[in-house]
């Protein structure tokens, strides 16, 4: 084949990625947010100045706290009052996701809607099927970040390189086999090992780190953070499998059963699943609407 | 990318474990195989070697590789209707004899139902034939198991994307893609009514029949190919002790019982199916 892009090896990806300098860092806020929570007088007043030092952030976190389900009478007028609508945490989780889409969504895959709705998606799945097997607030909380963010090194790699990511969707698309192969096969590394790259780079939590990097290969995980990977690998497939995925991507084809049956889910619990997975897909589009 | 070494000895341990998981026999002129269907696992498991990866999987440390492995040897390729000569033969010489043998409540086991397809076709054929006036106070209850969690979770959603949607419903049997199937998106999902015939349940053939009572009809369709002979007669064995003389075994088209010993003959003049004779 001709004018076919260069690929690069693995080590070539791996080395891209730590000296990658045009990417901007992790939005700053959400730590700053979580600290604020963390503290044991969070004040709804610190975290909206948090808010606030950035005008768009601001905004869009406003736009967010005027629907409905926060604000059924008149929309909030200050960045203080949405707060106190959203809630304490709900806000961290709103800002995480603002945050990202403001700072990141002109990177990575060309449609950065459907991008960070699949994001979402797997993310509020995730917190949904942690609750239903009656795991930790930690956990599901775990599951949210990293389910918002597990496909975070398909975005490196298509900033990185624009041409053979775009070639690897189109193989897969053409071939019915889900990107992660179709990477292996072409660089070596998938991107769910870049993304735990780019994670830990940024100074991200190690569980954070562990979810991102084996969400394609959950078995694989360290053993302290098998079961997040595991949960997240699975709300990944599900919200796929109710088409909550970007046009090019396959829906799942590469679904690890011994994940499935780790956290004890069952056939019979099939069916509620895919309602949970309708409702968060629902949920996800309706946030970046 | 270089691929983990696979030797003769790794081969066979290997061999040993798998066929005591699922019953899948690998012979020694496998090696090649191995290495394309399994070293991708081994690689992602990031083991340096076969015996470290087996050592592991053994141990229980990657004990969700068990399914993986299964689904990397066999394949869980399948399409609606498959092989179409054998559900004519079926709806002409077999339907009719199993209802004449039992009467008109009979129980179905599509035993290695991958993601669903083949237990779904039959209550499709089952519903197009009534439309059509036949089979009268007729009804099949239809069980369907695999080994593979993934199938199974394909199969009890009922949701296929485009390309599984359509193998084997194009031509004449477009119009069931549209009868019984709803489009959603860039998925096709069976209709409840479909949907809900089914009874779907996880199942290593290794293991005890997973039903009580009778079955007329079970469809043991491309699965055996994988198993040694002591295997398949061992499955056989069990399978033919939960049906009654006279029921039917419904086998994949390049499948026969030749050289095993089993309970079971040659349906006279129906290729591909099989009775009980005791
Ligand atoms: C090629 S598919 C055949 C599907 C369908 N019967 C057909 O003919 O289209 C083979 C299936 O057998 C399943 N299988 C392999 N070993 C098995 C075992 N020991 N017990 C149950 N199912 C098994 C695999 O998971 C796979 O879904
Ligand atoms: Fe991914
Ligand atoms: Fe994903």
């Amino acid at each position: 084949m001709t004018n076919r892009p260069e690929v690069p090896d693995r080590a070539a990806v791996l080395a891209a990625v730590d000296a990658v300098d045009n990417l901007p860092p992790f939005p700053e806020v959400v730590a700053e947010v979580r600290d604020e929570l963390g503290r044991p007088d969070p004040e709804p007043a610190r975290v909206a100045a948090l808010i606030e030092e950035d005008a768009a952030l601001a905004a869009r976190f406003l736009a967010v706290a005027s629907a409905p389900r926060y604000s059924p009478t008149a929309p909030p007028r200050t960045v203080r009052q949405a707060v106190v609508r959203v809630g304490l945490a709900e806000t961290a989780r709103v800002i995480l996701a603002v945050a990202v889409y403001e700072r990141f969504r002109r990177f990575g895959p060309p449609d950065a809607r459907a991008f960070w709705e699949h994001g979402m998606a797997v993310g509020l799945l995730g917190a949904t099927l942690a609750r239903m097997a009656d795991a930790s607030p930690e956990v599901a909380e775990l599951a949210y970040t990293a389910g918002l963010l597990h496909d975070l090194g398909e975005l490196a790699l298509y900033h990185l390189y624009p041409e053979v990511s775009a070639a690897i969707a189109a193989r897969s698309h053409k071939t019915g086999r889900p990107n992660h192969e179709v990477e292996r096969a072409a660089l070596g590394v998938e991107h769910g090992e870049v993304g735990g790259r780019l994670a830990s780079r940024w100074g991200l939590p190690a569980d954070l780190v562990a979810v991102v990097a084996f969400h394609h290969r959950p078995w694989a995980a360290p053993v302290d953070h098998r079961r997040a990977a595991q949960l997240v690998h699975i709300a990944d497939f599900v919200a796929k499998h109710v088409g909550y995925v970007r046009a090019e991507d396959v829906p799942g084809e590469d679904f690890d059963g011994g994940a499935w049956a780790a956290w004890g889910f069952s056939l019979d619990d099939v069916d509620a699943i895919l309602e949970r997975a309708r409702a968060s897909g629902k949920e996800a589009a309706a946030f970046f609407a | 990318m270089k691929r983990v070494p696979l030797s003769r000895g790794e081969l066979r341990e290997l061999a040993v474990w798998v066929e005591q998981a699922c019953g899948i026999a690998i012979g020694p002129d496998k090696g090649y195989l191995v290495q394309s269907r399994l070293g991708p696992l081994v690689e992602e498991a990031g083991c340096r070697s076969y015996h470290e990866f087996l050592q592991q999987v053994a141990s229980g440390r990657l004990a969700s590789m068990r399914d993986r492995i299964v689904d990397a040897l066999t394949t869980n390729e399948t399409s609606w209707f498959r092989e179409p000569d054998s559900w004519l033969r079926f709806e002409k010489h077999v339907l009719p004899l199993l209802r004449e043998r039992f009467g008109p409540r009979l129980r179905a086991w599509s035993a290695a139902c991958s993601s669903g397809q083949e237990p779904y076709s039959l209550v499709m054929l089952m519903a197009e034939r009534s439309r059509r006036g036949l089979d009268e106070g007729l009804r099949v209850e239809v069980l369907a198991s695999d080994l593979s969690p993934s199938a199974l979770f394909v199969a009890r959603s009922g949701r296929y994307a485009e390309f599984a949607a359509r193998r084997g419903l194009s031509g004449r049997r477009e119009a069931i893609l549209h009868r019984y199937f709803e489009r959603e998106g860039r998925f096709f999902v069976i209709r409840p009514e479909v949907r809900g015939r089914v009874r779907f349940k996880m199942h290593n053939l290794l293991d005890p029949v997973p039903w009580v009572g009778r079955l007329h009809l079970v469809m043991l369709r491309n699965v055996m190919i994988y198993f040694s002979p002591a295997v398949k007669e061992a499955v056989l064995r069990r399978l033919t002790g939960s049906m009654p003389a006279g029921a039917i075994l419904w086998l994949g088209g390049s499948e026969t019982l030749f050289g095993l010993s089993a309970p079971l003959a040659p349906l006279p003049g129906v290729r591909g199916f099989y009775e009980v004779k005791r």
